[in-house]
């Protein structure tokens, strides 16, 4: 029985509280929808690199990769270190393509790249998916939390106050500051959610004696990085190659609208790409140590004899943490894993938010209003997603072929989409018609397949085992079935319609840098090396408005500031408060004008609205570096 | 006469092949019979029960035998004489004394003593005999912890005499609570044979532990390749610190992934 202590309900109650208060504090920073959805196109990459991380690490990470690693050994890290397989398709493909076409969400891509009617698809598609995916995040936190923190005796009215408290809290906090909300407090959450993993494992390997004692107690067969080939239906390599490897990490990292509004969120295209490269190769190392380490200790102390045998896989986490922890600490941990589902759920919201706004309310209900009403309707939105993810819960609860129905609907999506932007990215001939029908039929075969898995599938298995019936069997090496199915249709249907015409999809698939900065700036992009110049800002009449709301305002320089710039007149500066730790919250991108002899040589002038979106002060020191 | 002397150092080195594997199996077959106080179950996703890890991991070694057919028959020879063992406890355990309650509660905190060390309690477990069987098996049922290696060794041997005594349905001290536990470890050792049998016939081969590595590092190569190819369309030239970046994180995982697929689990 697992009893908790009054100083750990002290520290859960106080992270809430702080969470509740710090992310509500980024409110004051959201003036625009670009804001909002993505915070002001101004962060540094440390900054999403960590918010990356505690969006990736979802409610059911630890229990389930905890469970996971008990099971299998190290090999259960395959699902969350196979993502360097797309790192430079991420850094010179994807990131620039997405950051220069200035696109807001991924359906406004497919519309870009094809047509509106793949858009409507593609936005049906992942509503579902992410309102879906909200109650699940709710339920499976309410699902772990329950046994664990008794407020009241009914389990059912315990429950539901668990999950309604943390939705609550979520909410407030992404209504009031958005993706800045999101960001900030993900930053926080991310560096608990590795610390309470690590620090786990510590105590956890000091209780057993030391890491030698550690190391020897895990059996040989658990000590493999990679799973066995095709043994096992639940769990084998190629299985989880193709499942997590190729198909969800290309949809996670390259379609989910959480993540997209992340590598749009920051300064600039080289810090997408640092955010990319710090998150594989640092900090999912880091995360996956910290998420399966305790299954890993879990091994361990059974095989040493101080941990019952019999103690459920899905439990593991829970007991090793009770085991290992003092009071305090288990708090900590605690407020670590309902971090892991705050995380996870604010990102779903704010991503829910703006796939309604940018794909369903801007282009088909309220065309043509102003900026200031879609960022209200996006609040709205955000609270009403929220709501839905609550009613949702008992849904779930009570209704268990609704919450499969939903996996089952991610597993039927995900290899089409997988497919369908790989080729929209690759392949210049990959035509609208492909793209539909890639989607569509793609999905279509992987419902057939899930139906008669024994028959469809079977073939793709590599020797696995048919576990389970229908929408049970192969349940990952499915994934490679539908990729060749998805690639099968979208070849066949391109080669047999027409494709776009070339100047339409300009920027939209892999391109080089003069294309892609054209689109972005309007002007060929200036690639002139220049420095980075500290200055005062100063608010200036001279400085006409306009460009502020869209996150361009103009700015003014002297020649010789311009000079060591390397800039010209029409090239995108980005001005930023010197305080490194603000990580870019206090920021704007700005285009400069044609620069003035007569100015002071360190000042940067700009409209007091500008100085207001970027929350300087007169005469702060900043600094200025131009980006294209 | 060449040839015949060849075809003879073939069949005597196929037949040491034979004979290690037989080995192999049978001690791996002892280790699961023996240790299956260890095999608590847990829920898998489909609603089975299977053995605990340290189960899982004998079993799989067994999988990896290579003579797949003398195993199969190994085993196969195993379930025969396990079924025969089961209907005899049976048989047996009707025309048993019942267990005396107090002597049954005195062993429990002796077994109890053992497993924290005590020396003399150890050896007093063993001059019990058959009738401690019950209060070790207990330790791991109820008190939710593996027996100590020390005890372990006791049951071993206790076994091992049962097993003697059994057969010639002998055994002076065996009562029925021993005989029921006795029963029921035999259907637990029935059940890992039947799993046994189930792997063996079924298709799949163990496949070596380098495979999966070369699948990853090859296959995965291909969308990495991609975003090579991507970079010298997006700088339209080939730019070397982006291939040494890119080459270097590829590296990264090499390496990692590498120590430990091939090093890792020899090291202790």
């Amino acid at each position: 029985m697992i009893h908790i202590n009054t100083i750990d309900w002290v520290i859960v109650i106080v992270y809430f509280i702080l969470m509740m208060g710090f992310g509500s504090y980024y409110g004051k920073f959201v003036k625009t929808s670009k804001d909002f959805f993505f915070g002001g196109q101004r962060f540094a990459w440390w900054i999403i690199a960590f918010s990356c991380v505690a969006t990736l690490v979802g409610s059911y990470s630890f229990v389930k990769y905890s469970a996971n690693a008990y099971s299998n050994g190290f090999s259960s890290s395959m699902s969350y270190l196979n993502d360097w397989m797309w790192l430079p398709l991420l850094m010179f493909g994807w990131i620039p393509i997405i950051y220069y076409s200035k696109i807001k969400s991924i359906p406004e891509y497919f519309e870009k790249r094809f047509d509106s009617r793949t858009r409507l698809m593609l936005t049906v598609f992942m509503l579902l998916y992410l309102i879906g995916y909200i109650g699940i995040n709710l339920y499976t936190m309410g699902v772990v939390l329950n046994p664990i923190l008794h407020v009241f005796a009914d389990s059912d009215v315990n429950f539901y106050f668990i999950v309604t408290v943390i939705a609550v809290v979520s909410a407030v906090y992404i209504t009031a500051g958005g993706q800045t909300s999101v960001i900030m407090t993900d930053l926080l959450q991310g560096v608990l959610l590795l610390v309470a993993g690590i620090a786990i494992f510590t105590l956890g390997v000091a209780y057993l004696g030391g890491f030698g004692e550690f190391w020897s107690n895990v059996p040989a067969g658990h000590k493999f990085a990679l799973a066995r080939y095709n043994d096992s239906a639940s769990f084998s390599f190629v299985g989880v190659f193709w499942q997590d490897g190729i198909a969800n990490s290309a949809v996670f990292w390259f379609m989910n609208q959480g993540i997209i509004m992340r590598f749009l969120s920051v300064r600039s295209v080289a810090d997408g790409r640092k955010t990319i490269l710090f998150v594989i190769l640092i900090l999912c190392p880091i995360a996956t140590f910290a998420i399966d380490s305790t299954g890993w200790l879990g091994t361990a102390m059974v095989n040493k004899g101080v941990l019952a045998p019999d103690v459920s896989s899905q439990d593991i986490f829970i007991h090793v943490a009770y085991l290992v922890c003092r009071p305090g600490i288990f708090g900590l941990i605690l407020a670590a894993l309902t971090a892991a589902l705050m995380s996870t759920v604010d990102t779903l919201i704010n991503a829910s938010a703006a796939i309604w706004v940018n794909d369903v309310w801007q282009p088909y209900v309220k065309p043509g209003k102003s900026d200031g009403y879609y960022l209200g309707v996006a609040r709205w939105v955000s609270v009403i997603a929220m709501l839905v993810g609550i009613v949702l819960v008992p849904v779930y609860k009570s209704v268990g072929s609704i919450y499969q129905a939903h996996g089952i609907f991610t597993a039927t999506i995900t290899p089409p989409m997988a497919v369908a932007l790989m080729m929209a990215m690759m392949w210049k001939r990959y035509s609208s018609k492909a793209a539909f029908w890639t989607l569509l039929g793609g999905a279509l075969m992987m419902f057939l397949g899930m139906i008669w898995p024994q028959y469809l599938i079977q073939p793709f298995s590599h020797g696995i085992p048919l576990s389970g019936g229908m929408f049970k069997g192969y349940k990952y090496i499915r994934a490679l079935y539908g990729v060749v199915c998805s690639l099968g249709i979208g070849v066949i249907v391109t080669l047999i319609t027409r494709p776009k015409d070339a100047a339409e999809i300009a920027g939209l698939t892999f391109s080089t840098q003069s294309v892609l900065m054209k689109l972005f700036k309007g002007t060929e992009g200036n690639l002139k090396k220049g420095s980075i110049v500290h200055l005062k800002v100063s608010s200036s009449e001279l400085v006409p408005s306009g460009g502020e709301e869209e996150g361009m305002a103009l700015v003014l320089l002297s020649g010789p500031a311009m000079k060591k710039l390397a800039a010209l007149a029409g090239d995108v500066v980005y001005v930023c408060d010197t305080r490194w730790w603000y990580g870019g919250l206090r920021s704007l991108h700005t285009r400069a004008m044609a620069p003035s002899d007569e100015l002071n040589e360190d000042a940067i002038y700009m409209t007091p609205r500008a100085l207001e979106l970027a929350g300087f002060k007169e005469g702060q020191e900043v600094t200025a570096e131009k980006l294209l | 006469m060449k040839n015949k002397l060849f075809l003879l150092i073939i069949a005597a080195v196929f037949s040491t092949l034979t004979a290690e594997a037989e080995t192999d199996v049978l001690g791996l077959m002892l280790n699961l019979h023996r240790f299956d106080i260890s095999c608590k179950m847990f829920d898998t996703e489909n609603g089975k029960k299977v053995c605990g890890v340290r189960h899982a991991d004998e079993f799989s070694e067994l999988m990896k035998v290579e003579d797949k057919a003398a195993a199969l028959a190994i085993v196969e020879d195993l379930q025969k004489k396990s079924k025969e063992r089961l209907a005899k406890l049976e048989e047996m355990k009707g025309s048993l004394p019942e267990a005396d309650a107090d002597e049954a509660a005195r062993l429990s905190e002796v077994a109890l003593r053992a497993q924290q060390g005590d020396e003399k309690a150890v050896e007093e477990l063993f001059k019990a005999g058959y009738a401690a069987i019950p209060a070790i098996l207990d330790i791991g049922n109820e008190r939710e912890v593996l027996p100590a290696p020390e005890v372990q060794k006791i049951l071993s041997e206790i076994e091992t005499l049962a097993d003697a005594a059994i057969m010639y349905e002998g055994g002076n001290g065996l009562n029925r609570d021993v005989m029921q536990r006795l029963i029921e470890r035999e259907e637990s050792y029935g059940a890992i044979l039947k799993r046994a049998v189930i792997g063996l016939e079924g298709t799949r081969r163990a496949f070596p532990y380098w495979l999966p590595f070369v699948y990853m590092y090859g296959l995965g190569f291909i969308p990495f390749f991609a975003g090579i190819i991507a970079s010298v369309i997006y700088y339209r030239r080939i730019r070397l610190d982006v291939i040494a970046l890119v080459m270097g994180s590829y590296l990264f995982y090499f390496c990692l992934h590498g120590y430990f697929q091939f090093i890792a689990p020899w090291s202790n």
